[in-house]
């Protein structure tokens, strides 16, 4: 009989549970999307509700409960971190004591308080959920499987290999040498928030130069020719204090990390583009050191280094593997996904389901809930806001791909919502890319964030070709692939090259392509490919805009302001709509346009509301 | 602030002023004997002379005993099992604090789930 089994992540960063039902992937979410609290850490009972709810089962009917690591490993990994630095670290202790053996050691508490004391709870291996979680819902029947994080439990890397219902580690790196956390320590100190502005350094890394790319490697990080590496420490702060880096780390660069919200300088866009290079290098040595170990043409990619859609790109484009397939919940989250998935195969010993198609098993990672017509327009008859009804999908998709060739920015809530970081047209907001000022609308008057981050593309995945250099699909997008040279404009950077009066913004604003809003300015574009199966609706809207106007790409961003969760519910969708400049929101069949909504009031000033990230 | 609130903030201030003592009553000596003795958990250094860094995993499939973990029924087992750990290594140094650690997690527990924000300073601790 088949297992019915949730997996939890929690107790660090971005709690999420997810339910498996004979192999098959039934539902998975983030906690920060119910209780509206960015990157929740805490036990995940509101996401496990929506789980058992979505798989309409009560607790009972569970087979187990999958934690996602192992608390014992991670707590020796603590203490014998602080013997190695004591009397140094004990702020840490005080902090990390209170938090570890107060709360995470005592899953089964929290367990047994959400789901009842009897359910069976089971542990897996950190880096062997994350594993599990590129592999299992990959395409393929066996692959190599590179994992690669901050740290969990002592490994901070691990390769390994994935073969039918069975994954398995060859080899690994452990703590305190972490690519993860050499990439956070950057993130740090150009003045991003670790853990969530990996994205931005990510984003701000080819506005610079890598200059600073030799003294990494000089002095950082010593890179064997198989890809292994080691940290000097002595340039790290995290082992001894709460800070990444110390003195040494601001005296090899310049200067002291630069504070957040102050203005960004050649030193943080050439640090960017220098830890980007190291990190390519090494992923990419990783990557062949995978594929001679294994023989494997495919790979399977998770951990929070895994969002690096630059370096997937570049392992992609460099040919190490023929396939490659990224956990689009790369991150911990996604381990919820892979517990749950390891457990049915390797506790259970039940048979791993492929998809048919030959296509994955992740249903386009829309594993969160959706709400009917019904619900939202009894929703917007209840709060008596202005809406109209679209007769059917394809009438929706025509007036909401005009609106959007009219220049309208429009908020887009169809269908179950998205699981991972990355919004895929479901909780999106969409905008025409045709238009020079689309990015910096997008960016300033509607999300409210940096000026310099750019935006992702959706594209029909038939027509992806005529745009990137991208030979495969990404659905997830964790590819970020060359724009078509016919495509490109030729850009200047006259005025920019001289060192900290660099205008960001003059330069974001030049026009570069055909579709500018996301083009990078190294012609580069995190690409989402469309696919009528796994997003129909979202596919029929891009048909239409092509239809409409030639171009089968939209600019693609998250549904939520700077610091915000992605919205989760109606309530949630139209308080961002109004807080923001958007023109247009459809949620289901239902179109609110903004002109025609009355005012809307906050209780207090919204965009102290949330901390920024 | 109401009287809640300050019995809450004593509780807090209690619970940390225990773990500082923990701290330097028992992790400091341990620490300065361990680098008496010469012995290291890690390497904080690069090698030049290593050819690779890749160490073998612990376990390379988890079997489906390696599921069931006893440690997290309860903050006892917990402990019992991290001691068991430190004793399978040849680390009596370490086990032997298990009473102490074990009265600490008896004080530090929380009534109430997490709610703070871990601190992204903390990364490595989690």
């Amino acid at each position: 009989m088949s297992k019915t089994i949730l997996g939890i992540s929690a107790f660090y960063h971005d709690s999420a549970a997810a339910l498996v039902r004979g192999g098959e992937i039934v539902a998975a979410a983030q906690e920060e999307r119910f209780s509206r609290k960015k990157h929740d850490p805490r036990f995940p009972s509101k996401a496990i509700n929506y789980c058992l709810e979505e798989a309409f089962i009560e607790p009972s009917e569970l087979d187990a409960v999958v934690f996602y690591d192992n608390p014992l490993l991670t707590f020796d990994r603590l203490v014998k971190s602080l013997l190695t630095v004591a009397p140094a670290g004990e702020e840490q202790w005080t902090k990390a004591a209170r938090s570890f053996l107060g709360v995470k050691a005592v899953v089964r508490e929290h367990v047994r308080r959400a789901l009842g004391s009897g359910v069976k709870l089971l542990f897996s291996d950190h880096h062997t959920a994350h594993a599990a979680a590129a592999f299992f819902p990959s395409p393929f029947g066996e692959a190599a499987v590179l994992t690669v994080d901050g740290v969990g439990e002592w490994a901070t890397l691990t390769l390994g290999r994935g073969e039918g219902g069975r994954v398995e580690l060859l080899k690994e790196i452990r703590y305190p040498h972490s690519l993860g956390l050499l990439y956070s320590a950057f993130t740090y100190h150009c003045g991003f928030k670790v853990n969530s502005g990996e994205y931005k350094l990510m984003g701000l890394a080819p506005y610079g130069r890598p200059t600073y790319a030799d003294a990494i490697r000089e002095n950082l990080i010593d890179v064997k020719g198989d890809g292994s590496f080691r940290l000097n420490t002595d340039y790290f702060g995290f082992l001894e204090r709460n800070a990444m880096t110390n003195e040494r780390f601001d005296s090899l660069f310049g200067g002291p990390a630069r504070k957040p919200e102050s203005r960004i300088t050649r030193r943080e866009m050439d640090l960017a583009a220098s830890v980007q290079a190291v990190l390519e290098d090494v992923m990419l040595k990783l990557a062949r050191n995978a594929r001679r170990l294994t023989g494997s043409e495919n790979l399977a990619l998770a951990g929070g280094v895994a969002l690096n859609c630059v370096a997937n790109g570049k392992i992609l484009r460099e040919r190490v593997f023929e396939n490659v397939w990224i956990q689009p919940a790369a991150g911990d989250a996604g381990s919820a996904v892979g517990a749950a998935l390891l457990a049915n195969h390797q506790y259970f010993g039940e048979p791993r389901r492929m998809n048919p198609k030959g296509r994955d098993t992740q249903k386009g990672s829309f594993l969160g809930p959706a709400y009917s017509g019904a619900e939202v327009r009894a929703f917007l008859e209840r709060r008596g806001y202005p809406y109209e009804t679209a007769a059917d999908a394809n009438e929706r998709a025509r007036v909401v791909a005009r609106a959007i060739a009219d220049g309208r920015i429009v908020g887009y809530m169809v269908g179950r919502m998205e699981f991972g970081p990355r919004s895929l047209g479901a909780r999106s907001i969409l905008g025409d890319p045709r238009r020079e000022e689309t990015q910096a609308v997008m960016n300033l008057k509607i999300k409210y964030r940096e000026s310099f981050r750019p935006f992702a593309p959706a594209v029909l995945a038939e027509r992806a070709a005529e745009y990137f250099e991208l030979e495969t699909e990404s659905p997830y997008m964790l590819l970020v692939a060359p724009l078509r040279e016919g495509r490109r404009l030729p850009m200047t950077w006259e005025g920019f090259e001289g060192g900290d009066s660099a205008d960001m913004l003059e330069v974001i604003n030049r026009p570069r392509s055909d579709i500018p809003a996301v083009t990078h300015v190294d012609y580069s574009a995190r690409v989402q490919t469309v696919h009528a199966d796994d997003k129909p609706d979202f596919h029929e809207l891009l048909k239409e805009f092509h239809g409409l106007t030639g171009c089968a790409v939209l600019v693609n961003t998250s549904f939520n302001v700077r610091g915000e969760p992605i919205v989760c519910s109606p309530a949630d969708a139209y308080r961002c709509f109004m807080r923001t400049e958007m023109d247009l929101l459809v949620m289901e069949d239902c179109l609110l346009w903004k002109a025609e909504q009355p005012d809307f009031k906050d209780a207090g000033d919204w965009r102290t509301e949330y901390e920024l990230d | 602030m109401n009287s809640t609130e300050v019995r809450g903030e004593e509780r807090d201030a209690a619970k940390d002023r225990s773990a500082v003592a923990f701290f330097r009553e028992v992790l400091v000596p341990l620490a300065q004997a361990g680098r008496e003795s010469g012995r290291e958990f890690f390497a904080l250094r690069p090698d030049e002379a290593a050819e690779s860094y890749y160490v073998e995993p612990t376990k390379s499939a988890m079997r489906p005993e390696d599921f069931e973990l006893r440690a997290c029924e309860s903050i006892q087992d917990f402990v019992r099992e991290l001691a068991a750990l430190w004793s399978s290594e040849g680390r009596e140094d370490l086990a032997a604090m298990a009473p102490r650690l074990a009265a600490l997690a008896s004080e530090l527990r929380e009534d109430e789930e997490q709610t703070d924000d871990v601190s992204p300073f903390m990364y490595v601790m989690f």
